[in-house]
């Protein structure tokens, strides 16, 4: 047997050193947005099939309630109605209202409508609780205890603390509100199944619906389950999973015998398809008179729906570092409730965690009558990334000019009129890696170039940033490269969630494509007459390092592979990526003290995320964030009705999200270059969305004099604080 | 989203709608704009056997004047009494409650007739029409009427209008000199609809006095209703911003039964009646000296 060669010592997948890079780091255009802006993109919602039906989902009225006959028979003789899959059972247990209980399928949507209206649902009403209680209104089989955590030495801490501040500080339940509803189409050919899918999982989805197909009594293996996702509209982590509605539009598309499309109505979507769990804090904490923090003590909570929703690390970024170690006492506990399952929401547990511990230390520094940015720049030794806030501070306060416009909170509710202004700030960080990619690049004897990564774009532009990748890595401009994602049919890369997609595919889009290029470069190195080694791809040619003048065109060098074009694979390198981002967010905001209406008036985020691929959509993440986190600081709550159990605002018209004027200038400034770029590449969707709710709180607070203690920051929660203090002024 | 079915007939005269009522009764539903109706269908709140749509009638879509006072066609749009240059030099608190009214396409759409026969308690113009004392003039097979605004809004989407009578016009005043108008409103950030809504009207007498005034308030309460209290307090006296304060606080008087509901608690309209009320009284004044000067 002939001995197999060593494969030669695989070198070291680095990115291109700064001044090399063409492509990486500038202000690229993402790929779909003509195609988006135009319409012709099309979206789940969008898709639709010769023959197609349309389905509806019957879901639960009661919070909680076992129920007890399920009557279709009314239904089943409606006009168009084809069929009709249960999802729950007579004899289940519903625990919130929006629970699917039973989907059907009908020629029209209208005729799904009304045959859904049709449906006898009988329920045997159980004891509720909607309403968001502390855990000793819950009762005691609704509570559970996360945590209990003690550092260094908390009482000697308070003992050290020259100023206490004790304080409660808390944000509502909000939901994920996506544009694109949850929802799907679903088609079978014979016994495989396609379906278009609005999800943040397009290669993990196909197991999820054999799963659930097989216990609904239809065989089929995840290898007959093609699922695509070319573009969607948003999940914010809510659209990991097939879902009940997932696997029921499967189910009746096979009893029909027809495509099936299933999108839930907006009410479903708020209901059902996903909150983010409340949180709320007691909050001691001290510090020294000079501003040095001795001492955290927090006592949380939180509802999250029917299971306990993560356990909050408190204090959050200051008091997150090794060395020192900020003496601290927390204690959190969960409690249940039937309003709806929580899901992960951008950031899970940031924005609430940042929020209690951000708006707590602004109020500390204002009892010791220091301006919050000298108090925050005197304690970032407890934080991981003390010269990475310090320079993110600096630079966010010289953008929206805080030295010159900051005021102590007094002084700001002395200014003429009812409109007060003031100004607050916050840190976050996020961790990132990279989730496990796949990454297929093929080059043609034509020399077009093929990049497939089972992969999908939520919007934030990950397609582009795999073109972006490719074309720099084989030197050729970003038209040259076709990026084929959002289909399982391609290598598989993990879901889109926790910031790990940009780290996965960058990387893996990478090392595929210099595996590509290397075996290129070894088919044309002798037609060069030098080893392969000493060939480089720049700018649309194959050239010797040394002697550029010596070079193929990318065509005509393509063109020696005969007809067999090269595929190569990549995977996530550890190497290209790294974990944990710091940024600093502050808001300008005007209150009318009047009327308790804030308007947040300019907000700057400075953000690092290591290196970045195209800092035209990393901006755009980072004002997408800041518009998501002035609807949740402001407007986003899920109102509940403890009495019926029902959500009171299941619609976009009372559930508000921020409008165009409802804004305000937004500034974004990116860290970049040196200390920053050689970390590699980290991913940024989460992170800039966590400050944004204390950052605006803190503004507030500046503003008025007083601390609005829950989000959202509404008109009626702006005076009440206000007249405890005893009245603006 | 799709409404029951339904008859619909599109009259080209007011007689022949007002036959069309007569014999469909209560079973018909008056279309003008459609801006409330179309919706209430459309969730199946309200599923009328027969739409008439008054759309057609053009002779109902006017602005004129007419003995001393300004007449205005129901079918007459938003955005009509927004730009007419007879209602902005002579009647400008009209123009100036149009502009806070939805956005470009309702304004383009809705009518002066839908909006006042509707009422709907977060409606803007109830509120003007009481602050102007307008006449409404409606018509019926027996001939026409005229009611007075603060008799016609009886109760939540409910005014005094008969069975079988159209509202055909609105009458308001020419303002004297030395008048001046405001409407300032607390927008539902959604709907835009008025979560409070004050018309103010004010007109100064010799040495800077408050020779008379008028307040309208809308969204407070299940109809529209004048601030009578408000207007006691500074009739007769010197205009002055801290008058206008003390006055605004009696926005609210005691019977009135306050709205309250997700955009808003009984106990922050009943704040906002007052901040509301006193920012349109200091608009008002504001423009009643500047006209004076």
């Amino acid at each position: 047997m002939a001995e197999t060669p060593k494969p030669p010592a695989q070198a070291t997948i680095e990115w291109p050193p700064a001044g090399r890079r063409r492509l990486i780091g500038q202000r690229i255009s993402r790929l779909d947005g003509p195609a988006k802006a135009s319409g012709r993109a099309k979206y789940s919602y969008d898709v639709n099939r010769p023959g197609m039906l349309h389905a509806k989902l019957v879901f639960s009225t009661q919070a909680r309630a076992r129920i007890t006959a399920i009557d279709t028979s009314a239904a089943e003789k409606m006009p168009g109605v084809r069929a009709i899959h249960l999802i729950l059972q007579p004899g289940a247990e519903v625990r919130w209202v929006g629970q699917e209980i039973l989907a059907l399928a009908a020629d029209t949507e209208e005729q799904a409508r009304d045959a859904a209206r049709a449906v006898k649902i009988s329920y045997e009403p159980l004891p509720h609780l909607v309403a968001d209680v502390p855990p000793e209104q819950a009762g005691t089989e609704r509570v559970q205890q996360l945590r209990e955590q003690t550092e260094g030495d908390p009482d000697a801490g308070l003992q050290q603390a020259d100023v206490i501040f004790e304080g409660e500080y808390g944000c509502a339940v909000i939901t994920h509100c996506c544009l694109e509803a949850h929802g799907q189409v679903a088609e079978w050919n014979e016994d495989n199944l396609t379906v278009w899918a609005s999800t943040q999982n397009v290669s993990g989805l196909a197991p999820q619906f054999a799963q659930g197909l097989q216990a609904a009594g239809i065989p089929v293996q995840a290898s007959q389950v093609r699922v695509l996702t070319p573009v969607m509209g948003g999940g914010f982590g809510s659209k990991f999973a097939a879902d009940t509605w997932g696997v029921a539009c499967a189910a009746l598309a096979r009893k029909a015998g027809r495509p099936v499309k299933l999108m839930l109505e907006r009410d479903h979507e708020l209901l059902a398809a996903g909150s983010r769990p409340s949180m709320y804090a007691r909050v001691r904490v001290g510090a020294k008179r000079d501003g040095t923090l001795t001492v955290w003590h927090s006592e949380s909570w939180g509802t999250g729906g029917p299971s306990a929703a993560g356990t909050p690390n408190l204090p959050y970024v200051i008091g997150a570092g090794r060395n020192p170690v900020l003496p601290k006492r927390s204690r959190h506990t969960a409690v249940f409730t039937d309003i709806g399952p929580a899901r992960a929401w951008r950031a899970p547990n940031h924005p609430q965690m940042c929020l209690i511990t951000m708006c707590a230390l602004d109020d500390l520094a204002a009892k010791l009558q220091m301006d919050p940015l000298d108090f925050f720049l005197k304690n970032l030794q407890y934080t991981e990334r003390p010269e990475v806030y310090r320079e993110e501070l600096l630079k966010a306060a010289d953008l929206i000019g805080w030295r010159e416009k900051w005021r102590p909170r007094e002084e700001a509710l002395r200014a003429k009129g009812p409109v007060k202004r003031g100004l607050g700030l916050s840190l976050h960080t996020w961790g990132g890696r990279g989730h496990n990619s796949t990454c297929q690049v093929t080059i043609h004897p034509d020399g077009s170039v093929e990049v497939a990564i089972g992969s999908q774009d939520l919007g934030t532009g990950t397609r582009t940033v795999i073109g972006i990748v490719a074309a720099e890595t084989l030197g050729l401009p970003l038209e040259a490269v076709t990026v084929k994602i959002g289909s399982n049919e391609y290598p598989p890369s993990g879901a889109s969630g926790g910031s790990t997609t940009v780290g996965g595919v960058s990387s893996s889009t990478r090392d595929a494509a210099t595996n590509a290029l290397n075996q290129l470069l070894a088919k044309v190195a002798p037609a060069l007459g030098v080893p392969a080694e000493q060939l480089e791809a720049r700018e649309g040619r194959i050239q010797v390092k040394d002697d550029p003048s010596r070079n193929l065109s990318w065509k005509q060098a393509c063109a020696r592979l005969g007809t067999t074009p090269i595929t190569a694979s990549g995977q996530t390198q550890a190497s290209l990526i790294s974990s944990g981002v710091g940024g600093v967010q502050m808001a300008e905001v005007a209150v009318d003290v009047e009327t308790g209406i804030v308007r947040v008036e300019k907000m700057v985020a400075v953000q690092d995320c290591g290196l970045i691929i195209d800092l035209k959509t990393a901006e755009s993440q980072c004002y997408g964030a800041m518009i998501m986190g002035i609807c949740y600081a402001l407007y986003e709550e899920k109102i509940m009705d403890q009495l019926t159990g029902h959500c009171l605002n299941p619609d976009m018209e009372f559930y508000k999200l921020a409008g165009i004027g409802d804004i305000g200038e937004l500034v974004v400034h990116m860290m970049t270059g040196p200390r920053y770029e050689e970390r590699g590449v980290i991913g940024l969707g989460e992170p800039p969305v966590i400050s944004p709710g204390a950052a605006i709180s803190n503004a507030v607070a500046n503003a008025i004099g007083v601390r609005v203690p829950y989000l959202p920051l509404t008109p009626d929660r702006v005076l009440a604080a206000l007249e405890a203090k005893g009245g603006a002024v | 989203m799709i409404p029951a079915a339904f008859e619909y007939h599109a009259p080209k005269s007011l007689e022949e709608a007002l036959r069309l009522l007569n014999r469909h009764g209560s079973e018909a539903k008056l279309l003008a704009g459609g801006h409330s109706l179309l919706p209430l269908m459309k969730l199946r709140l309200a599923a009328p056997r027969c739409v008439i749509d008054l759309g057609r009638i053009h002779a109902l879509r006017y602005i004129r004047e007419e003995n001393g006072r300004i007449a205005i066609g129901a079918l007459t749009t938003h955005t009509e009494v927004l730009e007419s240059p007879l209602l902005r030099t002579k009647c400008p608190l009209l123009p100036q409650t149009a502009w806070e009214i939805g956005d470009v396409q309702v304004r383009n759409r809705g009518t002066i007739g839908g909006s006042l026969a509707h009422a709907d308690p977060a409606a803007d113009y109830p509120a003007a029409v009481l602050a102007l004392d307008a006449e409404i003039v409606a018509a019926s097979a027996d001939g026409t009427r005229t009611l007075r605004a603060a008799e016609f809004f009886v109760d939540m989407l409910t005014t005094a209008l008969l069975p079988g009578e159209i509202l055909t016009e609105v009458r308001v005043p020419v303002l004297p000199p030395g008048t001046g108008t405001a409407y300032r409103k607390l927008h539902q950030p959604a709907s835009g609809f008025a979560i409070v809504g004050a018309a103010a009207r004010l007109t100064l007498g010799s040495g800077g006095k408050v020779e008379r005034v008028a307040v309208g308030l809308t969204g407070v309460a299940p109809k529209a209703y004048r601030a009578a209290a408000v207007e006691k307090a500074l009739t007769g006296k010197k205009a002055s911003e801290k008058l206008l304060a003390e006055a605004a606080r009696h926005a609210v008087p005691q019977d009135v039964e306050l709205l309250s509901d997700l955009h808003a608690s009984a106990e922050y309209r009943k704040a906002m009646a007052v901040v509301f009320t006193r920012r349109a009284l200091e608009d008002a004044l504001a423009r009643a000296q500047s006209k004076k000067r």
